[in-house]
Formats: C-alpha cells, sequence, structure tokens
C-alpha cells in the first residue's frame, strides 16, 4: 500500500493521536518560553524534542503534564480538551510524565515508591483504617513496573542511597508504574552512564508500542535511534519538525546548533 | 537479641503503668495521667507534623475548642452521659478542623506555619475578650460526665485512680488508631505527601483533599485529649487554646523524634518529668529545660526514638 499516501490524512485529521499541542504559548513576565508550539503524537510513535539549553523543552512539557497552564493555546488528550487542567487531573487522564531534575521520594525504598504510583490507580486511598497488606494489588503492580526495569535487586533499598544512574530509573518507574497512555520523558538520559543509556534505550524500545511518548533528549544517539519525528526548538519556538532524517539535514537546524553538526 | 529486650521493656512499663495506681500517690497517679493526656494531643500533632508534613502552630485550638465544648454543653444540675459529651466534643470539633484546615492548606511552608498561628491566636482572643464563655477566666465544668455502662458498671472521673485508668484505655487506643492510620492506603499517601508533595500531586493525588481529611482527624483526636483535659481539670481557660500550648507540644514532637508513632510517647514522657524535676530543685527551670533541649537535638538530631534501643529490626 506504499503507493496510497494517507499520512495527509493523519495530519489533518490528527487520527489517533493521543495528545496534542495547538499554538501553545507560556509568558513569563516578559519572556516568552515557548511560544506557538503545535505537535502531536500518537499511540505507538516517539516524539523527540530537542534544543539548546533554555529552548523551552521543559516549559513545554510542564505545559502538556498540566503542572504549568498555558497563556495561549490548547491541550488535548484523546480528542478531549484538556487545556487548564492541573498535573493531578492530567496524570489521572493517562498522562505520565518524568522530570530532567530526579522528582522522586528519596527516603522511601524502591518498592515504596512504585506503591505510591500504583496506588494512585486504585480506588483506595481515602482507606484509612484498613492496613495496606489488605491490598496485595498494589504491591503486585509495583514489582510488574520494577521487573519489567529490571531493578528487582533495589526494590528494598532507599532511593537515595541508589546511584544518580540508578535514580533516574526510579523517575521512569514511577511515571509507568500509573499505567499512562501518554508518557512524556524530559531528558530520561541525563546523567546515565553509557551502559545505563543503552539499556534505557533498549527499555524505551520494548515498551513503546503501548505509548504515545514525547521525549526531550540531548542525546543525539538516543535520539535517532528512537524517534519517529523529530522537533527542534530553539527561544521557545518550533524552527523545524519533520522525519529525524529530513531534520538533519536541515540548514536551519545545523545553524540553530551554531555549527556544530547534530549527530555529533 | 535486640528485639526480645525492647518487648521486655515495653512489657515491664505498660505493666508498671497499669500497677501505677497501687504504689504512687495522689499527686503522681494525676501527673500520670496529666501525662498520657499529652501524650493523645502531641500524638495528634504528630500526625501533622511528622507523617505528613504540615507544621502547626495552632493545634492547641483543637485541644482548647473541644474542652470548651464539654463546659457550655455539661447541664447546670445532672451530669451528661460521657460517651455523648465525648462524641460531641469531637464532632464540632471536627467541624472547627473543617474550616481552619480549609483556610490553612491553601498556603505552603513559612505561610502555613503563620496561618495556624494566626487562626489559634483569633480563637485565644474571641474566647478571651468575649463573654460568650466566661472571658479570660475560663469556664467550669458544672458537673463531670458520668461513665457508666447503663447501671452494672460505673467509672467515677472524680476519683483519681478511675480516672488515670480512663486516661491509660484511651491512650492506647488512640495510638492503635494512629498505627492504623499509618500503615494504610491512606497513610502511604501522607508519606508521599510527606516526602515528596509535588510529585505526589503529579502522580494524580489531589493532596489538598488528603491533607484536609489528615488536618481534620488530627483535630478530633486533639479533641480527645482537650476534653479528657477538661474533664481532669474541670476548668477550661483561655490559654488552653493559645500557641503555648501548641508550642509546647511541636516541642515534645521534635524532642520525641518526627514520623514515629512512639516519638509522641517519649518526648511528652520525657519532657514532663524533666520540667517536673527542674521545677522542684530550682525556679530557673525553663532556663534548664531550654539547655536540655539543645543538648538533645545536638545528640539525637531525629529526637529520643534515633536512640537505637527504641528502633525496629537494628
Ligand atoms: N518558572 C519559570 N519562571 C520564569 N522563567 C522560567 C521558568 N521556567 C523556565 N523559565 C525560563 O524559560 C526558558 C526555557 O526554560 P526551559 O527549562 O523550558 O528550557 P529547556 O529547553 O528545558 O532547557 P534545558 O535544556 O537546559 O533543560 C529559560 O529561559 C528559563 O529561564
Ligand atoms: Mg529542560
Amino acid at each position: 500500500m506504499d503507493w496510497l499516501d494517507l499520512s495527509f490524512l493523519k495530519k489533518d485529521l490528527k487520527v489517533g493521536a493521543l495528545i496534542e499541542a495547538r499554538g501553545l504559548t507560556k509568558k513569563f513576565s516578559g519572556l516568552t518560553a515557548v511560544s506557538k508550539v503545535s505537535l502531536s503524537c500518537e499511540r505507538g510513535h516517539i516524539h523527540a524534542v530537542i534544543g539548546p539549553n533554555g529552548a523551552g523543552k521543559s516549559t513545554l512539557m510542564n505545559l502538556l503534564s498540566g503542572e504549568l497552564r498555558p497563556t495561549e493555546g490548547k491541550i488535548v488528550v484523546d480528542g478531549v480538551d484538556v487545556t487548564g487542567y492541573g498535573s493531578t487531573k492530567m496524570s489521572l487522564l493517562g498522562v505520565g510524565r518524568s522530570y530532567q531534575r530526579t522528582n522522586i521520594y528519596p527516603s522511601l525504598s524502591v518498592l515504596e515508591n512504585c506503591n505510591i504510583a500504583v496506588q494512585s490507580r486504585l480506588d483506595m486511598s481515602m482507606q484509612f483504617m484498613r492496613s495496606v497488606n489488605a491490598y496485595p494489588d498494589v504491591e503486585s503492580g509495583s514489582r510488574r513496573v520494577i521487573e519489567r526495569l529490571q531493578l528487582d535487586s533495589l526494590s528494598y533499598k532507599k532511593a537515595s542511597e541508589l546511584s544518580h544512574g540508578e535514580q533516574r530509573q526510579i523517575e521512569i518507574a514511577l511515571a509507568l508504574a500509573t499505567d499512562p497512555k501518554v508518557l512524556l520523558l524530559d531528558e530520561p538520559l541525563a546523567g546515565m552512564g553509557a551502559e545505563e543509556s543503552l539499556n534505557m534505550i533498549a527499555l524505551l524500545q520494548r515498551i513503546r508500542s503501548d505509548f504515545a511518548v514525547i521525549l526531550v533528549e540531548h542525546d543525539m544517539d538516543a535520539v535517532f535511534a528512537l524517534a519517529d519525528t523529530l522537533t527542534v526548538m530553539q527561544n521557545g519556538e518550533i524552527i523545524e519538525s519533520d522525519k529525524p532524517a529530513v531534520v538533519r539535514s536541515s540548514p536551519r537546524v545545523q545553524e540553530a546548533y551554531l555549527g556544530t553538526s547534530i549527530d555529533a | 537479641m535486640r528485639a526480645i529486650l525492647r518487648k521486655l521493656f515495653f512489657g515491664l512499663i505498660f505493666l508498671a503503668l497499669l500497677l501505677l495506681p497501687f504504689w504512687g500517690d495522689r499527686f503522681y497517679i494525676q501527673f500520670a495521667s496529666k501525662i498520657l493526656i499529652m501524650i493523645v494531643f502531641v500524638s495528634s500533632l504528630n500526625l501533622l507534623v511528622g507523617f505528613t508534613g504540615l507544621v502547626s502552630l495552632g493545634h492547641a485550638a483543637f485541644f482548647g475548642f473541644s474542652g470548651y465544648v464539654l463546659a457550655l454543653l455539661s447541664p447546670v444540675d445532672s451530669a451528661m452521659n460521657f460517651f455523648v459529651a465525648l462524641l460531641a466534643s469531637i464532632l464540632c470539633t471536627g467541624v472547627l478542623g473543617v474550616i481552619f484546615g480549609a483556610l490553612v492548606l491553601r498556603t505552603k511552608g513559612i505561610f502555613f506555619i503563620m496561618s495556624t498561628l494566626a487562626l489559634g491566636e483569633m480563637l485565644f482572643y474571641f474566647l478571651h475578650d468575649t463573654d460568650l464563655a466566661g472571658g479570660s477566666d475560663g469556664m467550669y465544668i458544672n458537673s463531670r460526665p458520668d461513665v457508666s455502662f447503663f447501671d452494672w458498671w460505673q467509672l467515677d472521673l472524680a476519683n483519681v485512680v478511675h480516672f488515670y485508668y480512663l486516661a491509660l484505655i484511651t491512650a492506647v487506643i488512640v495510638l492503635i488508631v494512629i498505627r492504623a492510620i499509618i500503615h494504610s492506603p491512606f497513610g502511604r499517601v501522607l508519606a508521599g505527601i510527606c516526602v515528596n508533595e509535588h510529585r505526589t500531586k503529579a502522580l494524580g493525588y489531589n493532596t489538598y483533599k488528603f491533607k484536609l481529611v489528615c488536618f481534620v482527624i488530627a483535630s478530633m483526636i486533639a479533641a480527645v485529649s482537650g476534653f479528657l483535659s477538661a474533664v481532669q481539670f474541670g476548668v477550661v481557660n483561655p490559654e488552653m487554646v493559645g500557641w503555648h500550648v501548641s508550642g509546647h507540644a511541636l516541642m515534645m514532637v521534635i524532642l520525641g523524634g518526627k514520623g514515629a508513632i512512639l516519638g509522641p510517647v517519649i518526648g511528652t514522657t520525657t519532657l514532663m518529668l524533666v520540667e517536673e524535676g527542674f521545677q522542684m530543685v530550682t525556679k530557673h527551670w525553663q532556663l534548664l529545660t531550654g539547655v536540655a533541649i539543645v543538648l538533645v537535638a545536638l545528640f539525637f538530631p531525629h529526637g529520643l526514638v534515633g536512640f537505637k534501643f527504641f528502633k525496629k529490626g537494628s
């Protein structure tokens, strides 16, 4: 069916787009951190966002996850306009995220970290007289996530005692443990060792079919290995958005990276 | 080995508490009751401070308010049923907890501390400066409530030994209830809020709702202690709701070790005994108490529960 190009359908009707930003703008008293950004992502796809420091990538993630309210523009999740929803509601709608700066429960064990995330999907959190032991579903859910990330041996370790790379994996585990449809990953590989990075890339390859993933990442090897679509931001604006191979050869993008080849 | 010693130690303490009325004199039994009541109050504060990360300087509002509810409800000539009076105090205080909590939980950090302090002081001046509840003198409890199970069993609350056992049972029940809360799914969310509220919110929890429920539970447990205190002394006054009482309780939480169920037990007992001891030897007991607290803070940064012996499984 190669002769029949249906991609225009996807573009215009956004068939199956699980998350979509339409003209998102965020102003911080004078500074426009994100300016008229539109992008979308469907299930099974990885949409990577790159750009120099301060380009507005994290701000974009914060808008998509409901942590910041857009100054202008719309966010649509699974066909529903969710503009103005807070992070709690977004999470419950199936938008999970990880943070650039590790944001986990340092004084709790890995298992306890995941338990909090898993429990958020089960309707029992207001129960205050029965023991957590009466709800084994929570822990078994956590164990599934921990197994998926091959962190079994760390289950009972305090998160604060883990290496930086391991903590980054807990960051992902918390997002996965809420069983999201959309995954927003803000520099998941930041600070990981080479081997850990490869493991994480392999993990994302393994699980990608279940989610619509928006991935902010500086590691170009990862971006080119994973992305279906690549968006480049600079000063809050999108300067290019296309298939990775096309973006790679774009002169505007080369320029944005000050002559340094982006596959370096 | 240590675990066995620990069990033995706490077993012996409990036995001593059960037998205390047989060898202590009146004064000490009364003092022990006072400590037990304070343990209930400090434990309720620890639910906020230690388990949810909400440092309140206005918790005494609920302690005193509950006593006032009892004073205002008590009929002049006949005794009220104890359980009806207790339930009324808890429920009225719970309503105050909803109102105060809904307001103060809009704020965070230092602003939270300030707003709890402000609301507590507002209640203080309201009780102090109006004639609704006896003004600055406070009110007498006209008649102590009557604890009787139909006709076959009765406690005399004016009897120090009876009252002591009532306080002991209450403290034990409250500690068991708090333990259950901490180990429940709800308690798990509180722990999440305590350690990292931002992430807890982003994981899909309406943290405001959880904090409010916790705040109201804490206010209702504080009501139990305030009620017993009013019954013990037969009088309530505005000082009961003042920030002094709140601050004192906060000191006990920190001294004992926040975030541990035993913390308030150890902190309260230690501080009250130390204060009593210093009061007997010198007029400058407050200075000595201050020095003692600084020493504990220096050597036990996590409170006295940080003392290895009390730790589970170490
Ligand atoms: N809460 C805020 N208030 C004011 N300015 C902000 C805020 N958050 C971000 N900014 C500004 O917005 C711009 C974009 O920041 P952002 O964190 O989104 O960049 P980024 O692309 O994620 O950069 P990096 O690659 O360093 O993570 C920066 O100039 C930053 O200083
Ligand atoms: Mg960033």
